[in-house]
Order: structure tokens, then C-alpha cells, then sequence
């Protein structure tokens, strides 16, 4: 049996890929409670913690001593879908996220080189819709969490002067729940003929899939920090980009239940009162196409990021920052969904169509130290959404965004310093679609008018704690 | 059970008299912001003319005339309907005398349906052949009589009430009820005749449909108004001429030319000043053998029975059926009060339409694509492009009065 059309079910790394992809696309980059206040700009003129280890590895030549950061982020997204059809909200029902971020160095005193180990998340993301979503078809329920573990090395090679970096081990985890649509799978036996060209209304839920996978890639990142004159910093770093193989990621699929009763004369050829679930059950038999037992291979490419900076430091005790930030996402053009097993037999093995832009930020931060003692910060980035028209999607409707930032941070004894930021997301909405585009399908040439079908909309709030030790 | 046993047989059935076309890519999700916003989502019910078939056939034009697709136009509201692919399904007659289809294939095809990519719900779930029972009735129930491929097509197995109500209509329309009196008075035959005449439904019965179909709308908790069509009077359908038109030289040759051969006036049924109406399709029973090339209208005794009852609709007969249509469409309006939806009488405007001389007495085979007009299309029964206009126009007019609101007419 051919279920070709039936494998868009299975387009996990359809979903996967834009969860990587718009993981970093979202900014959010909660990586350090000093560097979420100062709006992400924070190159030039680092934060002066190890969090320096991801935003510039150079710069920890500049640190002091034997330092820790330590902390994590409380990330809520909060998402919905207007229906053209119906002009019905659909509320997304993503649950809270904690993404941690450590990170060790040490620079010793009078010393021109530094070392450090970090682990942190550059993307990583849920989504998750309730079950009467439309388009629960494309993703119901989707998670990704890359952690990047990156030992450091920076060396001060002129006065002001600094390069440094370090190889990157990513450890990548996803998960997807999507619906089953039954309309777009072929009957058994019935020439390439759909359930949907003999009555089934689109949108008919008749099987779950749940995926999980892993996988491991190596990378690097690297920076440049120097001064130019007492009052202007500039720093640059690089994020290579990053290739995770997801083998044998594990499918299962389970039944559920359409309900639907054939009437007489029907096109199946059964007789009148019929369960059309009785006729689908053999689907999910050992061996069968929807069986258990089965997997997937898909390789991820986690785009490179390239930020560069100027901070200007003249102001009495306030630190102003600019920074660009570009993001390689153009690599995510199209992704190959291999099936091993009866699924991949029935050629449910397809391409996904991503199109991805490279995707440009502008980011601004300032900080300023008050004579108690504690640092306030305030920051604001605007941000290029990568995703084109037509690959506005349930997993994560990306759109430009507006990054809004405050903080502080407070000194805790002679050791101690507690960093808190929080940071509101802001979008406009756009408009987005509900299935998938892979190649060879109608969906493949049309136009961002004809696939989208309502409107998404997106804002996030995230809360960030870090505790920074100097011993 | 086996999966293959049944789907790829049933399909493979289909397979043989069809031809698959490709994806129209029509787009079918029409307007954007309503006129007002009680319009915000509308659902039509109904059977075939609210469906869009047309010519004995249905396809993707077809429906896009339907008077429903024009009400959502004016609406200015989102609407989809299940696209039937061209040729159709079966495709509708482009020539009454040839009997030739759109594709020159057979009334055995069915292109099958065109396949949205995108999830979303059913505007329009009207399916023909559906009669009162079928809105609400149980899939498959007493109403499998009038079930058809394309009551899986439309539906996929749900009620019209049920795809309705996913719907999540605003507004609804309904128009159903002529399939109860319409095979009966095509026949001739008013009882129920198990393999001739599906006969009339009862009063009773059809009182306890519409109670049932107000019931289901009553449930659809995002309903705000609606409107209720009643049934036409199919004693003046344009199929149905006068028995006595047969007299006139030009009529007899005509029909004669239909049948394929020269018939006979039964005088002792059929004396000039006779009241009945004779279904044309009794032309294609005579060419076809299936009934001697001669005209009764007025029914025989046994053992001639059924002739002179078979496509024959004596004076007793059509005061029966307008007597049947009368009390119907009592019921719908006393429906349509409790409701609170607007109500629409349809037969002043058809019988205006023949009182004009726009639909024509005996069918005009000088015209074999529109021997009906242009308000009929080649079947004499359901209303072509320009009669759903008319329809639609008059439906906004009513719901416009009811609910004062300022719906342009559709052209």
C-alpha cells in the first residue's frame, strides 16, 4: 500500500527543521541573564562573566580569576491561530521551558590567555497545540533541544587585543506528536486514488504519530575582541554551522478513532453501515505500513551565526552597545525524510520544501552602574524573520519580531553577583499555513495566497536567573 | 474485515467509468471580511440544486453556480464546497437530444472529488438526492433509498447536520424537501413503489424530519440566523408539459422526433381538453422500448397498468402533490418561526417564470443545449445559472426583511 501523501504525517523534521531553525530564528537566545537585559548586544562590551564563552570567546581573555555563571531561563510562548474559515482562535497550549546555561572560565591574574568549558542552548523550542487544532496534521506537539558544549580558549595577542575560541559538541534531542490526516492517504489498491477524492473531508484524524530522536555534531565558534581608544570596544564572534544526523529516530503510529459510517452506494465498494475505522485497522498490524516498530533518518544542518559589535563605554558608569547579528538559515532550502521499513517500502520517503532566508538582527543594549552597587540594563533587538510566505507553519509561525529587555545585577557580598532579566517578544502577526509543502505534491508551486489559510499570532515572555561566583 | 477487499473494489469500480482529471487548484475559500458579521461563517443544507447539479450532472461548475455559492459571494464570507472534479460526477448533459455528456462519457462516471490541501470545514453540505430524512438521518438509515456515490463524496460518512455543525455556522440556509414529492411525480406514481417510485412522504413523516433538522440546528450553539426555503411545487416543473400540447403539430413532432418514431394519442385518455402532464423523459422510455409508442393520460386498468399512470400525472394527481407541497412548506415556515430564520416560498417565482413564457411549455429540441430556457437546464428539472441568481437574489430579500440587513443582490 501507498500511503505516499500519508508520510506528510511523518514530516517530523519538517517539523524539526523549522523548530532548529526558528529556534534561533525566535532570537530568544536566553543564554546569560546579563546578556538577555542588555537586548543580546554584548559582543563588543561583554557582560564580564563566562557567559563571554558563547557571545565571544575572545573577550574571556579580559576576565579575572577562576569565575562560574550559572542560571537558567523561563521561556513561555504564547501562540494562536485565526482561521479563515471560521474566524476561530486556535490557542496554542505551550507548556513552560527551562533551558539552562553554565559555564566555568579561568584567566589568571596578569595573564594573556584564558580557559573555560561552557553548556548552553542556542535552539532549542516546544510547540504545542491542543487537539482540535487544524493543524495539528503538521505538528501538535514538537520539541527540540540542542546543547552545545564548548571548552574555551582565548589569548590576548596585542594590548586590547584578543582572539579566542573553541570546538562546539552539540547533543540534539526532538520529539514530535502530530495528527494523521487520512484524506491525503492513498486507498489500498485504489491506483493513487485518496481517501480525500472519495469523500474523506480533509483534516480527518485517523492515526497519531510520535517521534523521537538524537543525534551529536561537532562545530566550533570563535570571536575577535579589541579596543580602539579609551572609549570603544568592538568584538565579532562565529558559530559554524552545525550537521545533526537524526538516524534511526524511532516512529510509532496508534489509531484513533474517525468514527465516520460509510453510507449506501459509497465509493469503497462496502456495504452500507460500515466503520470506516474497521477498513483501517489492518494499517496498523506488525509489518504493515503504519506499524510499529519503525524508524527515520534525517540529517538537521543548525545554521551558522555570525554577531559583530560596537560598544562605547565614554558615558560615566553607562555602557552603550550596538550589535549585527546574521544568521545562515538559507542552508535550510529542502530536507530529505528517509523511512526504514515497511513505511519507507510503501514511499512515504519524501523532501520537504523549508525555502529559508538568511535572517539579519539589529540589536541595541545599555547598562548603567548606579552607586548602590547594581548594574541596570535595558536592551531592545529587531529581528528578520527567515521563514518566506509560504513557510509560516504550525511548529513555529516565525515572524519579524520586536525583543523589548530589562535587568539587573545585583552584587551579593564580595563573590557573588545575581543577575535577573526579563524579556518580552513582540510581533505584528502573519499570516500562515496549515499543511506541509514537500516536493512533487500541488503544494510544492503554490503561492504564500493559495497555502495559507489564517492567521498566526506569537509573543513570548522570558524570564531569566544567573548566578555569577568568582573564587 | 478485509481494508482491500472493499476499498480497492469499490475504488477500482469507480476507476473503470471514470476519468481522473487533475486538480483543478480552483480556489474555493472565497471572501474575506462579511457584509455583516452575522454571515461571518454560512453552512447551506440542502440536495441537489443547492448541491449545483445541473443537466443531470454535477461537476466543479456546476456547483460554483449554485444559488449558495452566489448567497456567500454576497455574504462576502469564506466558503468551500467539495469540489467534484471535471468531467463530473456523473458529468451533466450538453445536449438533450443526443443525450451527450461534458467529456462524452457516460452517466456512469464520476470524476471523483478534488481534494482541499487544506484542513477546514464544509460550507456548503447539500447532497443530491437528499430528501427531508437525510440532514439528520442515521448514515445509513431509511433514507438509504436516495443514497448515492456522491452522498459519500460530499459528506465522507457524517449527516449534513453533523458537517454543519463543525462548521461552526453563524448562518445557515436550508432548502430541502423537494427530493419528497420529486421522483414520485416524475413516475407518475404517488405511493411508494419499491423499483419505480420512491412515492411521497407522508406529512407525518416529513413534519418529524423538519422537527428533527430544527432540532439538530437548535444545537449548533454559534447559529444566529438563518433561512428556510420550501418546496417547489413539482407539478410545474418545465419536464412536465400539458397532455394536451400534444395536439398541437409542432409539439407532436417534436416529441415524436424525441421518441424515434411516430406515436400515438390514446383518445380515449387523452381527449384535447385532458388536464394531465406528461414527463418528457416518457419520449425516452419509447425510444428505448420500454413503453409503447403511445401517449395514455389517464391511468389503465390491470392488466395495462402501469401505462397511463407512468409518467402521467392526471388532475387528481397534481392536485395531490400541490396539496402535499402546500402543507410541506407550512411546516418549513412554522419551522423557520420557531427558529427565528427567515422563510422563502420559491413557486411564486417559478410559476412567474412560466406565466412569462421564459420556461416553455414543451421543451424547445430546436435548441437541444437549452430546450428549457435559459432559467432550466437540459434535465427540465434543475434551475440553470440564471434561475440560482434569480433564487439568491430572492433569498437575500427575505433575509434582508427578517434581519435588516443590507445583503446586495448577486448578479
Amino acid at each position: 500500500m501507498n500511503f505516499d501523501r500519508l508520510s506528510r504525517c511523518l514530516m517530523w523534521a519538517a517539523l524539526v527543521v523549522p523548530a532548529a531553525v526558528e529556534a534561533q530564528g525566535f532570537g530568544l537566545n536566553e543564554i546569560g541573564s546579563c546578556a538577555v537585559a542588555r537586548g543580546f548586544a554584548v559582543t563588543s562590551v561583554p557582560c564580564n562573566d563566562p557567559s563571554e564563552i558563547y557571545w565571544n570567546p575572545a573577550s574571556t581573555a579580559g576576565l579575572q580569576g577562576l569565575g562560574l555563571y550559572v542560571g537558567a531561563a523561563a521561556v513561555k510562548v504564547n501562540g494562536g491561530f485565526y482561521a479563515d474559515s471560521t474566524g476561530r482562535r486556535f490557542a496554542g497550549d505551550v507548556p513552560v521551558k527551562f533551558p539552562p546555561h553554565i559555564f566555568v572560565n579561568y584567566t589568571p591574574r596578569n595573564s594573556k590567555w584564558a580557559l573555560g568549558i561552557g553548556s548552553y542552548v542556542p535552539y532549542g523550542l516546544v510547540s504545542k497545540w491542543k487537539s482540535n487544532f487544524p493543524g495539528r496534521f503538521e505538528s501538535q506537539y514538537a520539541s527540540l533541544f540542542s546543547d552545545y558544549i564548548q571548552p574555551n580558549f582565548a589569548y590576548r595577542f596585542a594590548p586590547g587585543w584578543s582572539v579566542g575560541g573553541g570546538p562546539v559538541f552539540g547533543i540534539s534531542n526532538v520529539e514530535l506528536r502530530q495528527a494523521v490526516d487520512l484524506a491525503v492517504a492513498p486507498v489500498p489498491g485504489g491506483g493513487g486514488v485518496t481517501f480525500g477524492q472519495l469523500g474523506i473531508p480533509s483534516g480527518t484524524e485517523f492515526a497519531s504519530a510520535d517521534l523521537k530522536g538524537s543525534a551529536h555534531a561537532w562545530g566550533f565558534n570563535v570571536g575577535i575582541h579589541g579596543s580602539v581608544g579609551a572609549n570603544w570596544q568592538v568584538g565579532a564572534r562565529y558559530l559554524s554551522k552545525m550537521k545533526f544526523k537524526y538516524n534511526d529516530a524511532d516512529v510509532s503510529f496508534g489509531q484513533q478513532q474517525t468514527n465516520l459510517v460509510l453510507a449506501g452506494s459509497n465509493p469503497f465498494g462496502a456495504p452500507a453501515g460500515t466503520p470506516l475505522d474497521a477498513l483501517l485497522t489492518p494499517q496498523f498490524s506488525p509489518g504493515a505500513t503504519l506499524g510499529g516498530g519503525q524508524h527515520v533518518n534525517t540529517e538537521i544542518d543548525h545554521p551558522a551565526q555570525l554577531q559583530a559589535g560596537v560598544g562605547y563605554t565614554g558615558f560615566t558608569n553607562t555602557t552603550i552597545t550596538v550589535d549585527y547579528a546574521w544568521i545562515d538559515y538559507k542552508s535550510f532550502d529542502r530536507l530529505n525524510v528517509n523511512f526504514v521499513g515497511p513505511a519507507n517500502e510503501a514511499g512515504l520517503s519524501h523532501t520537504l520544501i523549508e525555502d529559508y532566508k538568511s535572517s539579519n538582527a539589529v540589536r541595541v543594549g545599555v547598562e548603567h552602574a548606579f552607586a548602590a552597587g547594581f548594574r541596570g540594563r535595558v536592551g531592545f533587538d529587531w529581528i528578520g524573520s527567515p521563514a518566506p510566505d509560504v513557510t509560516v507553519t504550525p511548529l513555529l509561525p516565525d515572524m519579524d519580531r520586536r525583543n523589548y529587555t530589562v535587568g539587573i545585577g545585583l552584587p551579593v557580598g564580595a563573590s557573588y553577583t545575581l543577575d535577573a532579566a526579563y524579556l518580552h517578544v513582540d510581533t505584528d502577526g502573519r499570516r500562515g499555513r496549515l499543511v506541509p509543502r514537500t516536493t512533487g505534491a500541488p503544494s510544492a508551486t503554490e503561492t504564500a495566497d493559495q497555502l495559507n489559510s489564517g492567521f498566526y499570532t506569537l509573543n513570548a515572555n522570558v524570564f531569566s536567573l544567573s548566578l555569577k561566583v568568582n573564587f | 474485515m478485509s481494508c482491500n477487499r472493499y476499498l480497492a473494489g469499490g475504488v477500482a469500480a469507480l476507476i473503470t467509468a471514470s476519468t481522473i482529471t487533475a486538480c483543478s487548484h480552483e480556489i474555493d475559500v472565497l471572501g474575506g471580511k462579511p457584509v455583516d458579521p452575522l454571515f461571518r461563517t454560512y453552512v447551506s443544507m440542502g440536495n441537489s440544486i443547492t448541491a449545483g447539479w445541473q443537466s443531470d450532472g454535477i461537476n466543479d461548475s456546476t456547483q460554483m453556480q449554485s444559488y449558495a455559492v452566489l448567497l456567500a459571494r454576497a455574504f462576502n464570507t469564506s466558503y468551500r464546497a467539495a469540489q467534484i472534479n471535471k468531467p463530473g460526477c456523473p458529468p451533466p448533459l450538453d445536449n438533450i437530444i443526443t443525450q451527450h455528456r461534458v467529456g462524452g462519457l457516460t452517466n456512469q462516471t464520476c470524476a471523483l472529488r478534488n481534494p482541499t490541501s487544506t484542513p477546514g470545514s464544509l460550507n456548503n453540505v447539500a447532497v443530491p438526492g437528499a430528501t427531508s430524512l437525510s440532514p439528520t438521518g442515521t448514515v445509513p438509515g431509511p433514507d438509504t433509498l436516495t443514497e448515492n456515490v456522491l452522498t459519500t463524496l460530499i459528506l465522507g460518512g457524517e449527516t449534513q447536520a453533523q458537517r454543519a455543525a463543525e462548521a461552526e455556522p453563524t448562518f445557515l440556509s436550508a432548502w430541502i424537501g423537494n427530493n419528497d414529492v420529486l421522483n414520485a411525480t416524475l413516475t407518475g406514481i404517488l405511493p411508494r413503489t419499491p423499483g419505480i417510485s420512491n412515492g411521497v412522504t407522508s406529512l407525518e413523516a416529513f413534519t418529524t424530519n423538519y422537527e428533527s433538522l430544527a432540532q439538530a440546528l437548535k444545537a449548533i450553539p454559534s447559529l444566529k440566523g438563518g433561512a428556510l426555503i420550501g418546496v417547489i411545487n413539482t407539478v410545474n416543473l418545465p419536464l412536465l408539459f400539458p397532455a394536451a400540447a400534444l395536439y398541437n403539430p409542432v409539439v407532436k413532432a417534436g416529441f415524436d422526433a424525441a421518441a424515434g418514431t411516430v406515436t400515438s394519442i390514446d383518445p380515449t385518455t387523452c381527449p384535447p381538453t385532458t388536464t394531465s402532464l406528461i414527463n418528457f423523459q416518457l419520449a425516452g422510455a419509447i425510444r428505448s422500448h420500454t413503453h409503447p409508442p403511445t401517449v395514455f393520460c389517464e391511468a389503465l386498468s390491470a392488466p395495462l397498468q402501469p401505462l397511463g399512470n407512468l409518467y402521467v400525472l392526471d388532475a387528481t394527481e397534481q392536485a395531490a402533490v400541490t396539496d402535499t407541497v402546500t402543507a410541506y412548506n407550512a411546516v418549513i415556515s412554522a419551522e423557520a418561526d420557531s427558529l427565528g430564520f427567515a422563510f422563502l416560498d420559491p413557486n411564486p417565482a417559478l410559476v412567474a417564470l412560466k406565466t412569462s413564457g421564459s420556461v416553455p411549455i414543451f421543451p424547445n429540441l430546436t435548441n437541444p443545449t437549452s430546450p428549457f430556457g435559459q432559467y432550466f437546464s437540459l434535465d427540465g428539472i434543475h434551475p440553470a445559472a440564471a434561475a440560482h441568481v434569480l433564487v439568491a437574489n430572492a433569498v437575500i430579500d427575505a433575509i434582508n426583511a427578517k434581519y435588516g440587513t443590507s445583503v446586495p443582490h448577486t448578479q
